[in-house]
């Protein structure tokens, strides 16, 4: 999953660099954000409760 | 002169970034530490972060910035640092207790994931500052030349290099382990050859 929003990342990346439209950026950015939330939640969960 | 400032302010703000990623490599790949599933996360968020004033360097290929575009740079780094500062806030917390070690080696007496909340709260000062003074600092008069080619192609760079990273690291396995110790794919390779010959053996 870390290397698909890694390439994900790297599709967006490439779209702002070459210049991509207000909307298309945006997009990408968003759809990355969601990716990392969600591998995040994942995470979030798998992991042991906090240390306190 | 404040618009060339806000333009190779953004310039800085994306070879802070890489700087900071390429020190995540060096402790990788030098002191040997595998970066654990939040450390992962942190580095996608770092890049995410860095694309605001990455598409604020990007918009000047287009001629001047927009006081829009420049909003919306900064606005996606704000919004991106602060769900980096959380998944850092949930390792810190995760290690807070002691006697427990801390996760990797602390680098000048606090562990990675502690400085790179730090490299999230001082965007989100940096970002704050520099909409304040949006107006002033709005790209104008500058163009797409050989330095914001070298930045851009730099952190593409970086992100490509993470992606080959954790491939390596991850395998074919659809989640990283929470503790890794090795490289999944050379592992994997290994048993796949070991079990090939030893196929090949018995046949």
């Amino acid at each position: 999953m870390a290397t698909i929003i890694f390439a994900v990342l790297l599709v967006a990346g490439w779209l702002i660099v070459r210049g991509g439209g207000r909307g298309t950026v945006l997009a990408a950015w968003t759809v990355s954000l969601c990716a990392i939330l969600l591998l995040f939640n994942y995470h979030v969960g798998a992991k042991l409760p906090l240390n306190f | 002169m404040t618009g060339r400032l806000g333009f190779w302010l953004a310039h800085l703000f994306v070879l802070a970034y890489c700087g900071v990623l390429l020190g995540g490599f060096v402790v990788q790949f030098v002191t040997g530490d595998l970066p654990c599933p939040l450390c992962i996360l942190q580095r996608m968020a770092m890049m995410l972060v860095a694309f605001g004033p990455l598409y604020i360097i990007a918009r000047t290929r287009r001629g001047d910035v927009r006081l829009a575009d420049y909003a919306m740079g900064y606005g996606m780094s704000i919004v991106a640092a602060v769900a980096g500062a959380a998944i850092a806030v949930r390792q810190i917390l995760l290690h807070i207790v002691p006697p427990d070690p801390g996760y990797g080696s602390p680098l000048l007496g606090l562990h990675l994931y502690t400085w790179a909340f730090i490299t999230f709260c001082v965007v989100l000062v940096f970002c704050g500052v520099s909409l304040i003074f949006a107006r002033a600092l709005v790209p104008r008069g500058v163009r797409f030349g050989w330095p914001s080619k070298v930045v851009c192609g730099l952190f593409l760079v970086i992100v490509a290099a993470n992606l080959v990273v954790v491939f390596l690291q991850a395998g074919f396995h659809w989640f990283l382990p929470p503790d890794p110790d090795r490289y999944e794919i050379f592992h994997g390779l290994a048993l796949w050859s070991a079990g090939a010959i030893s196929g090949g053996a018995t046949e």
